[in-house]
């Protein structure tokens, strides 16, 4: 498929402590290929994806980051455009598990508010080492309100799944704002052109409650 | 090490998931991709092994004896200066390549690497024992990265292998000598390089010239002040070296530190090929910083028509990312560096690097501090470290009535 047919590019990055397998899960997405060690990633790195969400097809545009502490300071220049963040930790480290609050702290001081998040568990293949238990991830996700799959690069396990999730609230998010955009623009003009396009929206993105206002 | 020696280990090495008994290796111990029949392809690098003209091995010989070795006695390295003068005669040599078997030495002497594990009033081994903690944040985090320095150079793709044990001393010991830096991810990439063709503890020293001496301060610190700084000289440079990529750059609204600050990190230590990186090397030893940028500009020069023909920034960025492992014509890189930035010197990039600095300080406040005043302390740092250290272990040895003269004993452990 040809770059030019798709609808829209999303950017998403990858972010989480040193070793948690970001470059892993990368490259299982996108080239489907595994290996169980990576050169450890200096400064970002990018690859991209067609995929057909629904029938329309979507280029993701997937951005792998450095996990060192430091290289965060830096992180005002990723998180630029960035419409959605894959969080990452390892369930057979506990730190890594514990940092998520750094990095939800970190994403919310410089990414967009309205960016897209879900987290991710990986090596949930290594039933002997784990650390974290599933039930954890899933508590600290339901807080945050996001979503949330523990995930094996190893086996394959849930990784289509998690960035289909990823495009399909990107979607949704980016259709919302349009939507809205347009509204704003729309107001003190001709009403009728602005019901249309709404339900055209409504009919496209199948929102279950697309008018409920959050702010 | 050799990577000859390590190659022979090899096959007794039953259990390494990602090596295959049937791999090729070349001459620096990195697996041989064959998918594309290397000896057809216009690669020059993979079709041509690492050969040292004999002519130029015994050119460099005479420059170093007819400059440094008065007396009519066999020239020796113990005869040869500790730092060799750096004349634009011996820059020249340099850029037209080092002779891979005068490489280690003539590196120790270019950089000053020798003059400080001379000078330093702690040795490699000292520093080695009192940096053997396992249980250090530091230490965890060089654990982790080991097997994902260069896993596909034989000397370091698993465990058992030969250059890990030493890859992790000598980053300890980086660690414990500047406290201000730890670990630095990419450190790792240098050092392993270093380790292919140097003695582990002149690998270590180069490494302490690299961060104290060649590249500006901060370049490793948490902060990544000074390396931030010279990825907006690069920008600046670009704007008047390169004003085409800049408009390209400005267009497209690609960051370029993005994708050039590990360049700058490793000293291409991660993006190049070992053959590129020994030549561009030979340059940095002699010559410190300028060639990050000299190199840099060159890269990009070569790059700009392709640039010119791409649409989105996407392509670009990829294109801009790609450029380095690209490179197969050493030759015509220095050439294109070299002209490139003909008129650049240490003074315009000192400048300018100043310039960014307080920039990058204004905005980032007080949590960043002076690098000026905290540089990567040098020598005398090192030495009152020493001394403070030898001091407290002596002071515990002396109360547990030990003789003191046995601490300082290389060969003896705790």
């Amino acid at each position: 498929m040809a770059p030019a047919e798709c609808e829209a590019t999303y950017k998403v990055l990858v972010l989480g402590d040193s070793n948690v397998g970001k470059t892993c899960i990368v490259h299982r997405y996108c080239d489907q290929t595994y290996y169980d060690t990576y050169i450890s990633t200096i400064g970002i790195d990018f690859k991209q994806k067609i995929i057909s969400l629904d029938g329309t097809p979507i280029k993701m545009q997937i951005w792998d980051t450095a996990g060192q502490e430091r290289f965060r300071t830096l992180t005002t220049a990723y998180y630029r455009g960035a419409m959605g963040i894959l969080l990452m930790y390892d369930v057979t480290n506990q730190e890594s598990f514990n940092n998520l609050t750094y990095w939800l702290k970190n994403i919310e001081e410089n990414a967009s508010p309205d960016v897209i998040k879900v987290l991710a568990g990986n090596k949930c293949d290594a039933v002997s080492q784990r650390m974290v238990e599933q039930d954890m991830g899933q508590k600290l996700a339901e807080n945050y309100d996001i979503p949330f799959y523990e995930v094996s690069c190893k086996q394959n396990i849930n990784i289509d799944k998690i960035f289909l999730t990823l495009a399909r609230h990107i979607r949704e998010q980016r259709s919302y704002q349009q939507l809205t955009e347009r509204e704003h623009y729309d107001s003190g003009q001709n009403g009728n052109i602005t019901l249309d396009l709404k339900s055209r929206i409504l009919e496209h993105t199948s929102l279950k409650e697309p008018w409920k206002c959050t702010c | 090490m050799w990577p000859q020696d390590i190659l022979s280990k090899l096959g007794q090495i039953p259990d390494d998931p990602n090596s295959q008994p049937d791999y090729r290796f070349d001459e620096f111990g990195f697996r041989v991709e064959e998918e594309d029949g290397p000896e057809q392809n216009s690669n020059k690098l993979l079709g041509v092994p690492l050969m040292e003209d004999a002519q130029d091995r015994l050119k460099w010989l005479a420059h170093l004896e007819f400059s440094h070795n008065n007396d009519s006695s066999d020239l020796t390295w113990e005869r040869v200066e500790l730092r060799l003068p750096k004349t634009d005669k011996l820059r020249q040599m340099a850029r037209e390549g080092i002779p891979h078997s005068l490489r280690p030495q003539l590196w120790m002497r270019l950089s000053g690497g020798l003059e400080k594990k001379i000078n330093s009033e702690m040795s490699y081994r000292d520093i080695v024992k009192v940096s053997s903690n396992d249980a250090l944040a530091t230490s965890k985090q060089i654990e982790k990265d080991l097997l994902r320095t260069m896993p596909s150079n034989a000397c370091f793709s698993n465990m058992n292998s030969t250059g890990v044990p030493r890859l992790r001393r000598v980053l300890r010991g980086l660690a414990w000598l500047y406290p201000d830096i730890g670990y630095c991810q990419g450190t790792g990439m240098m050092a392993a390089s270093l380790l292919l063709l140097m003695e582990e503890e002149d690998a270590f020293w180069m490494m302490c010239t690299i961060v104290e001496d060649l590249l500006p301060a901060s370049y490793y610190s948490s902060s990544l002040i000074g390396i931030q700084a010279d990825q907006r000289v690069l920008r600046t440079l670009i704007c008047s070296y390169l004003p085409d990529v800049d408009i390209t750059l400005k267009q497209h609204d690609i960051e370029l530190s993005l994708i050039t600050l590990h360049w700058f990190l490793t000293v291409f230590a991660s993006v190049v090929h070992m053959k590129i990186l020994l030549r561009i090397w030979d340059m940095f030893f002699f010559d410190g910083s300028i060639v990050l940028f000299q190199i840099t500009l060159g890269m990009l020069k070569i790059k700009e028509p392709t640039l010119r023909n791409l649409e989105n920034s996407a392509q670009i960025f990829n294109a801009l990312s790609d450029i380095p492992g690209e490179i197969d014509d050493v030759e015509q890189l220095l050439k294109v560096s070299l002209e490139v930035a003909c008129s650049l010197t240490e003074v315009v990039i000192e400048t300018h690097r100043r310039r960014h600095l307080a920039y990058l300080m204004t905005d980032q406040g007080a949590l960043v501090g002076n690098p000026e005043s905290a540089p990567n302390l040098p020598k005398q740092h090192l030495t009152r470290l020493a001394a403070i250290i030898l001091g407290f272990i002596a002071s515990i040895f002396y109360h547990l009535g030990f003789a003191c003269v046995k601490i300082l004993n290389p060969y003896r452990r705790k």
